[in-house]
């Protein structure tokens, strides 16, 4: 098949000097993504206490303002995500069974469902400016008038998906350069550490937003 | 490498795990049609954990990583854990407590009418302002406002000959206002902003009858010194009444604490036909009645929230101000400094909101309930 690529990729990666091996290098990239995605968890979880605080404080609020999110887009989003994850695990899994076409192929489709989820989140945000349902001052809704914390829960919402959002673009962005770096043949099965620290990130953000709908779109 | 890894082409594991988040996905969104009530968000947490756990496992296949990214990775939701469950502990034990409407009497004796005739140096405001001086300002001004107190010496530069006639802030009602309350930079003066309005304007009327001389505002000094804002602002602005807002205030929320059980020694409410006359009495039946009693015989038992158990709630009960053998009893300046702080961590909490005349008030009347 790609066999030939392969062993030029083989040749072209050094391992750094300061590593024993190229093992002791992957598992060091390794450890160093996972304290990162540790630093995310602790990033979002901010916003996760602001939400429990604020909800046990104003639940029948969130009820209310939940009800103006859209469930049907929420949960599309949802399945986006999941199918854009499977993607990407299966593009490693291709990568490490030196596969690249295959595996170039997934990170395609993997961006396609990015792009899906950004898109949606776009109609679902122009959709929001549209009604009003905006942050603190700019909150011009007139259905929610009635209720001076309303702007609160909408502020929680941008907060949470948009640094959500910019996760995925941040993500779709290092897709893009593992694709490229692969179409160059630079990984294989002894080397791929960029595409498996990319993938960890993705399923990353993927698992953010399983907390995130249930939260803003179901239980409201 | 890939001899060493324990996992090999996983893409059939994958499809499965893939299909297990639609199916999870799926029902999730299903029973959010139904409403369980303090269930909802538990059901919908545990979906969710139940797929943030496939997720983990496999497409990060965690599961066949190294014990310590799998301890690194977990530590991250023991701290979330954490930071939860200590913010909500805060939230979540809380009592219930409603705002009560509040009529603000305080910002409606200082309409902007009354700014005018605090600004007027009228002599009965001067002598209440020469009192105010004698606590605040006579260590360093001195005694006389030659600027000669005890703390002088230590201090430079010197601080100000209220005699000598020299501003430096300039001499107007509004500038003398604006330097006490926020200080003279580069100096040791500080700003006094915790003295109250009125008592501020008490001040500047007794260290202009110090000086010789004595500027009168302009409207550029009144600007400068940000008074005019105080002030008449024009029709519509000038006695507007009390305003009444929503709000918690402290010796309402003290009162919700209070508990009174067959075991109370004194009252908490004053009986019928029992006049406030004096001010020590009206500051103490408003402010510390509700635990120390009206007749400051405590035995009020005083509950913590949530935490404090019914035995512990005995032994916090009021202490009859008789038996006390403390400084506070025969001091003054002790009695001040125990009020204004409190007791941290034993539920006296601090009441400093008071003017030098109050204070003294209060202590006086605190001394005849224990000597009664």
């Amino acid at each position: 098949m790609t066999h030939g690529e392969t062993v030029i990729a083989e040749t072209k990666h050094k391992v750094p000097h300061h590593f024993d091996s190229a093992e002791q290098a992957f598992e060091s990239s390794k450890l160093g993504l996972w304290l990162f995605l540790v630093t995310e968890i602790l990033l979002f979880g901010g916003l996760f206490v602001a939400y429990v605080i604020f909800r046990g404080l104003y639940p029948d609020l969130f009820h209310t303002a939940s009800q103006h999110l859209n469930k049907i887009l929420g949960s599309i989003n949802t399945v986006v995500l999941i199918c854009s994850s499977l993607s990407m695990a299966l593009a490693v899994d291709r990568v490490r069974q030196n596969d690249p076409n295959k595996a170039h192929q997934y990170m395609l489709v993997t961006l396609f469902f990015a792009a899906c989820f950004m898109i949606i989140k776009y109609v679902e945000y122009t959709h929001k400016f549209h009604e009003g349902l905006l942050p603190g001052g700019n909150f011009t809704n007139a259905a929610l008038a009635g209720d001076p914390k309303a702007p609160l829960f909408f502020s929680l919402y941008f907060m949470m998906t948009g640094l959500h959002g910019i996760h995925v673009l941040v993500g779709m962005g290092l897709i893009t350069w593992v694709l490229i770096r692969s179409n160059r043949g630079e990984f294989s099965s002894s080397y791929y550490t960029p595409v498996e620290l990319v993938g960890l990130y993705w399923h990353l953000v993927d698992l953010i937003w399983i907390y995130l709908f249930p939260l803003l779109y179901l239980i409201g | 490498m890939a001899k060493g890894h324990k996992f090999g082409g996983h893409a059939r594991a994958y499809i499965k795990v893939w299909a297990a988040l639609l199916v999870l996905t799926a029902v999730t969104v299903s029973v959010s049609y139904y409403d369980f009530g303090d269930w909802n968000a538990f059901v919908a947490m545990l979906v969710a954990t139940v797929k943030g756990v496939l997720v983990c496992l496999f497409f990060m296949h965690l599961m066949y990583d190294n014990r310590v990214n799998q301890v690194v990775f977990i530590s991250a939701f023991v701290f979330l854990a954490i930071f939860i469950l200590l913010t909500g502990s805060d939230e979540w034990f809380r009592r219930e407590m409603k705002p009560v409407k509040v009529t603000d009497t305080a910002s409606a004796a200082l309409g902007a009418a009354d700014m005018e005739k605090l600004m007027k140096a009228a002599p009965e405001l001067a002598a209440k302002g020469k009192e105010i001086y004698g606590v605040q300002c006579a260590a360093c001004h001195g005694a006389d406002g030659k600027g000669d107190g005890p703390a002088a010496s230590a201090l430079n530069p010197k601080p100000r000959d209220f005699t000598s006639g020299v501003w430096k802030l300039g001499g107007t009602p509004s500038q003398v206002f604006h330097t006490i309350t926020h200080g003279s930079p580069g100096t040791s003066m500080a700003g006094f902003a915790s003295v109250s309005v009125p008592d501020r304007w008490a001040l500047v009327a007794y260290l202009r009858s110090l000086s010789p001389n004595k500027p009168e505002d302009t409207p550029e000094t009144l600007k400068q010194s940000g008074v005019d804002k105080m002030l008449d602002q024009g029709p519509g602005t000038r006695d507007q009444g009390p305003k009444t807002t929503e709000a918690i205030p402290v010796s309402f929320a003290m009162k919700q604490y209070v508990q009174t059980d067959v075991g109370v020694t004194d009252l908490t409410v004053p009986p019928a036909g029992t006049d406030s006359v004096s001010l020590g009495q009206k500051i103490y039946q408003s402010d510390c009645m509700s635990c120390h009693g009206f007749q400051g015989k405590g035995g009020i038992p005083v509950s913590v929230v949530g935490f404090v158990s019914e035995k512990e709630r005995a032994t916090l009960k009021t202490k009859d101000f008789a038996v006390s053998r403390q400084t506070w009893t025969y001091n003054q300046a002790a009695f001040i400094d125990l009020v204004s702080n409190g007791l941290p961590g034993r539920n006296m909490p601090g009441f400093a909101d008071y003017s030098a005349e109050e204070w003294s008030a209060l202590y006086r009347y605190v001394q005849s309930l224990r000597a009664r």
